[in-house]
């Protein structure tokens, strides 16, 4: 079904301004206009898109954005012992940066818009049998602070066979600004990579992010993505186990608060034998926020000895929150062992009364138990040092949420 | 009754029975004892037809008939049993549903009439009353939800039901208390008549002390490596395996 | 590669749909094309009133502006609306019989072949000391019959056909038809509000419980034709039904259109169950014909403490998109759904629930099982809504699939939609093939490979069926092993 969504002609003409000012003369212009032009003619996805059911852009179709006027450089805290590259409004501060030059294939839908601005990103190539002795991490910060800003990043990672990298990428900022980052990873026979995303995004932003990766041959990809930002957050997993032996295990927070929305979609394709795919994810949703997981395991024709799992949880703090969960199975192949569950509610009672007869008070115990309950993929972060930088953010953003659901019911 | 000759068996392209020889004779109790890993489990799921199983060389008749030729459901219609020891579970297929259809199958492959129902259920619990299950089970999931023991004794009911001519119980005696351990052993003990035999595939002497056997094998490294009577099984006790695994 | 998965695949033989006869029999049948004189010509023949003509008439206009969906997850030929037949009946029916004796005689050993008892002496005289079952027959486009009705009308219920319903109970029809599935609420429950035929019309008042069960048998005899029924049942405060429908159809080359729409209501206290066993004719072993089954059945809790409860045994049809749901309005209202899909050959389902939760304390069960076998395609598609104010709401899912070969296709696509934190909303899937462990226990103890395998698939569908009414129950797993006969034995 065509969207009914087509971009407005003013706002159509504010965006080509901004394509002749920031990306026309870019490499591969003609590609990244083509781009763009798809994206004119589709807009911006809304409801009525099945990709985009409960995470509406429509109201971006009337939106201006100018390009970011790069200012001062804001406080950073890279990761103790990790490489760091710093993008800041899309430009590289500070590290390794792509050149324009090589540009992926184009993506559609709203990611198009990546395609046409992204001038830059990390690009990390890592030998046959290289072990890459720290962590690289990737900051992209954007400001919206004036006017609304859009900024784009294109990061490419590759792994050669039987290389090993851990790649961190956080991602936030202040103001009202759309940013977009596209990742392509490419893992070769017997690569492993743990690829960490956290996104902070600012109250009045938007971010989208879509992470393609292809996994090869006894390869292995490890992620985790922990979600605590204020605005709208969308990040798309197109996880492809390409070869025998494939695995991908991803392990995803959100934390949503206030007026967030955070929308998580995953889709893993199995494409050769003896793939195996897990996912997890907890989510707990504060006050109006809305909380979306929807992944889909798909599993091919051929692919036998496949072995999937999808565990799903919500914790809903408020009764103005609403929790979206969508786990899917497409399998074509008999020889499989699939499993989901998912499970929304609210703390267990029982649990609560449990610490409350042992003398903890009540929010105590809320704590505690609302804490327990995102310690499954917390505690699964491998870098020590990160791990203990994501407890902290993640009892931080906790914190606050039940203060907020405390006085909530009290008011009630 | 069970003849085996020179049995090489693989799980892939693993070779865990390497020259394999048995003979068991009508009425006889056979105890295959040997460390972990060294093939017992392999060789009852061999004879009894599980598919993943590979023989490479060497026969197994039963009967005179070549056991390996036939299906499992064929063997057990012979009146070969295994006494598994991981009893599976099938949700919403009732104990008694699972025992009427193998009943009628034996009679039927017999060509004699299927048992009335009526003498089915009264045969059944008469059993079940034997190894001490409540007849209210047989009406759940075959093991569904059933504890170690449950599941053990369920094993022995099924035998004692079914009542074949060789009945090969691989490691029944595993995880039970000494409670359930006799009630088990009285299971077995009750099916022995000059017609029928029964192998049993342990790790430990214990099951020994209430089912007095007839010979005593030592499986190591995928062959009978020591073969003597009762007292064999407690010299096994005293002095462990490294000797024997040693001579292999 | 296991061998059994192989044996099995090797074992599939040609099915046998014992329900493929076609009845010889002299009709009389509209030209094929839909258009407003279509409807008007539908009206009129039966007698409708006005209001009734204006809301079909609506449904038409509406229904010309929509488009068909195309979200399931089933590909078939697009459907020409132009080339059926809207309205078939047997021309003996022309002026309606009074009793069963004038009948044509072809027509009641139909349903003697069918096994369908017309006759209320031959069921009562059943051998087994079941409840009787009253029965209406829908024949093409037309109701043939309703049993039992005077015994039901002493106890104050109402059963008859929904034409019927709409001369004589005219009010009851005006007040509810429509308000569970509105006319627009989609492409083929629109089309069925325009040119709805018969379906069954079911009344139980005030605090009556019905004695009997209640059943419908609907059949699809006229080539060319489609058959749109529309059955409404209403439950007063306190009262209690069950009732069955089942349907067949003659085995032809051509795709035949099934378009019904079913609308519950239970008030206060009130209690459904519904259950359907599907046995369309699914098309033969290269996936020619069969019926494209498109159903809306919707049930609204409207009272409080109601309780709604679907259970279906789905074997036949080519395709099948059908969402049996429930709207719980009530506080502490329940809803239940309970479904055994099976497919084989090139069958093609996309079937599930939806149950919102409105009301305070509602709860509801959801329990799937799939069966895909041959090159079939299957698909369980739920919804779970809690709304803000459904506090207290507790939803239970639990959607299994069983694959049986290497070359169908098994789908699970739940959404989960909560807004109220105090709801808990639990979902749990598996998709497999039978266990070989479990195949290999049941054959060591000598029972057959397709023995075993048809042992361990009804034991998979057991939650399902101990919820079907006893004489549909034995069906349903006779049905089972038909619909497997070849994939699992």
């Amino acid at each position: 079904m065509r969207s009914r969504n087509v971009i407005a002609a003013e706002a159509a003409q504010s965006w080509h301004a901004l394509f002749d000012q920031i990306a026309a003369s870019l490499p591969s212009a003609a590609v990244r206009r083509t781009a763009l032009d798809g994206f004119l003619a589709t807009g911006f996805p809304t409801k009525r898109i099945e990709a985009w059911k409960y995470t509406d852009l429509s109201v971006l179709a009337e939106a201006h954005f100018a390009a970011p006027q790069t200012t001062a450089h804001p406080a950073l805290h890279p990761l103790q012992g990790a490489t760091p590259v710093v993008f800041v409004d899309g430009v590289c501060a500070q590290g390794a940066e792509l050149t324009g030059s090589e540009l992926p294939q184009p993506l559609d839908g709203v990611y198009a818009l990546n395609t046409a601005f992204a001038a830059t990103g990390l690009k990390l190539e890592v030998g046959r049998g290289v072990t890459l002795p720290q962590p690289v991490h990737v900051i992209a910060c954007r400001s919206g602070a004036r006017t609304a800003t859009t900024s784009h990043l294109c990061h490419h990672i590759q792994l050669a066979d039987n290389a090993r990298a851990d790649v961190i990428l956080e991602s936030m900022g202040d103001g009202e600004y759309l940013g977009t980052d596209t990742v392509h990873i490419q893992l070769g026979s017997g690569a492993q990579l743990r690829f960490f995303h956290i996104q902070a995004s600012a109250a009045a932003a938007t971010e989208l992010a879509n992470t393609q990766v292809e996994v090869g041959r006894d390869a292995h990809f490890e992620a985790y993505s922990v979600d605590v930002g204020l605005g709208l957050a969308r990040h798309d997993f197109n996880i492809a186990l390409c070869a025998t032996g494939a695995d991908a295990d991803l392990k995803a927070l959100s934390i949503t608060d206030a007026r967030a929305h955070t929308d998580t979609r995953v889709r893993i394709q199995h494409r050769a034998p003896h793939g195996r795919s897990r996912i997890l994810f907890r989510g707990i949703a504060a006050d109006h926020s809305r909380l979306v997981f929807d992944g889909l395991v798909r599993v091919d024709e051929g692919a036998v000895k496949t072995d999937s799992d999808q565990r799903l949880a919500t914790l809903l703090l408020s009764s103005h929150a609403e929790a979206n969960m969508k786990p899917e199975l497409e399998i074509y192949n008999d020889d499989v062992r699939c499993d989901h569950g998912t499970a929304t509610g609210q703390l267990d009672p029982l649990a609560l009364f449990y610490l409350r007869s042992r003398g903890v008070d009540e929010s105590a115990a809320r704590e505690l138990l609302t804490l327990a309950f995102v310690t499954r993929v917390l505690e699964a972060v491998p870098l020590p040092a990160l791990r203990d930088v994501l407890r902290e953010r993640v009892a931080t953003s906790l914190r606050t949420a039940l203060a907020r659901a405390v006085s909530t019911r009290q008011a009630a | 009754m069970l003849e085996i000759n020179n049995l090489h068996a693989c799980i892939g392209t693993k070779e865990i029975l390497k020259g394999l020889d048995l003979t068991v004779n009508p009425g006889e109790v056979h105890a295959i004892m040997g460390p972990n890993g060294a093939g017992k489990s392999t060789l009852a799921n061999v004879l009894s037809g599980r598919p993943g199983y590979i023989v490479t060389a060497g026969s197994a008749t039963f009967n005179g008939e070549d056991l390996l030729a036939l299906a499992a459901e064929e063997r057990a219609c012979r009146g070969l049993f295994l006494g598994f020891q991981y009893p599976v579970e099938i949700p919403g297929v009732s104990n008694l549903t699972l025992l009427k259809a193998a009943i009628n199958a034996r009679r039927h492959h017999r060509g004699e009439p299927e048992m009335s129902p009526v003498d089915l259920l009264a045969w059944v619990r008469e059993h079940a009353r034997r190894v001490e299950i409540d007849p209210k089970m047989l009406s759940r999931g075959v093991n569904e939800g059933f504890s170690g023991g449950e599941k053990k004794r369920n094993e022995i009911l099924q035998m004692l039901v079914l009542e074949p001519t060789l009945a090969i119980l691989d490691e029944t005696d595993s995880g039970l208390d000494i409670d359930a351990l006799k009630v088990v052993a009285h299971g077995i003990n009750t099916l022995r008549s000059p017609e029928r035999s029964t192998v049993l595939v342990t790790h430990y002497q214990r099951l020994l002390d209430y089912v007095k056997p007839d010979f005593v094998h030592v499986l190591a490294a995928g062959r009978i490596v020591k073969s003597g009577g009762p007292e064999l099984a407690l010299e096994l006790e005293e002095r462990g395996y490294g000797w024997l695994e040693q001579a292999a | 590669m296991s061998a059994n998965a192989k044996e099995i695949q090797e074992l599939v033989r040609a099915r046998e749909y014992d329900a493929g006869f076609v009845t010889k029999i002299e009709t009389e049948t509209v030209p094929p094309g839909l258009c407003e004189d279509t409807i008007r010509f539908i009206s009129k023949t039966r007698g409708e009133p006005e209001w009734l003509l204006a809301f079909r008439l609506k449904a038409y206009a509406r229904w010309l502006k929509m488009e068909r969906p195309d979200w399931a997850h089933v590909h078939y030929p697009a459907v020409d609306f132009q080339a059926i037949s809207y309205y078939s009946r047997p021309k003996s029916m022309k002026n309606a019989p009074k009793s069963l004796d004038e009948v044509d005689p072809e027509l009641l050993e139909t349903y003697k072949k069918l096994g369908v008892p017309l006759h209320e002496q031959e069921a009562l005289a059943g051998v087994q000391k079941e409840p009787t079952v009253a029965v209406d027959v829908v024949f093409d486009s037309v109701s043939l019959v309703t049993t039992f009705r005077k015994k039901l009308a002493d106890a104050g219920v109402i059963f008859c056909s929904i034409s019927e319903a709409v001369k004589a109970h005219p009010e009851l029809v005006q007040k509810y038809l429509g308000t569970v599935v509105p006319f627009a609420d989609n492409f083929y429950a629109a089309l069925n509000s325009a040119v709805f035929t018969d379906g069954s019309f079911v009344f139980i008042p005030k605090g009556v419980r019905c004695p009997m069960e209640l059943s419908s048998y609907f059949r699809i005899n006229e080539r060319n034709t489609g058959q749109f029924e529309r059955t409404l049942i209403i439950v007063e405060e306190g009262g209690h039904v069950s009732y069955l429908e089942g349907c067949t159809a003659p085995k032809r080359d051509e795709n035949q259109l099934h378009a019904a729409v079913v609308e519950l209501i239970a008030l206060d206290d009130a209690e459904i169950k519904y259950s359907t066993v599907q046995n369309w004719y699914p098309g033969n072993a290269k996936g020619e014909g069969g019926i494209f089954n498109f159903v809306t059945k919707r049930g609204d809790c409207r009272g409080a403490r109601s309780k709604i409860s679907w259970t279906q045994v789905e074997t036949g049809s080519a395709i099948t998109w059908k969402y049996p749901s429930c709207i719980l309005r009530g506080d502490d209202s329940v809803g239940e759904f309970y479904s055994v899909a099976v497919t084989h050959h090139f069958q093609q389902a996309d079937t599930g629930t939806k149950m919102i939760h409105i009301g305070k304390n509602t709860r509801s069960t959801i329990v799937s099982k799939g069966i895909a076998a041959g090159e079939s395609d299957q698909s369980y598609r739920g919804l779970v809504r809690v709304l803000a104010g459904a506090e207290g709401a507790r939803n239970h899912t639990r959607c299994d699939s069983l694959l049986i070969g290497n070359r169908c296709g098994a789908h699970t696509f739940p959404y989960n939609e909560v807004r109220n934190h105090t709801a808990q909303v639990e979902h749990e899937a598996t998709t497999s093939k039978i266990s070989e462990d479990q195949l290999f226990y049941a054959r060591s103890r000598g029972i057959s490979e397709e023995d075993a395998t048809s042992m361990i698939v009804n034991g998979f569908c057991k939650d399902v069926f101990k919820e079907l009414p006893m004489e549909f129950a034995v069906e349903a797993q006779k049905l089972l092993s038909v619909t497997l006969e070849g994939a699992v034995g």
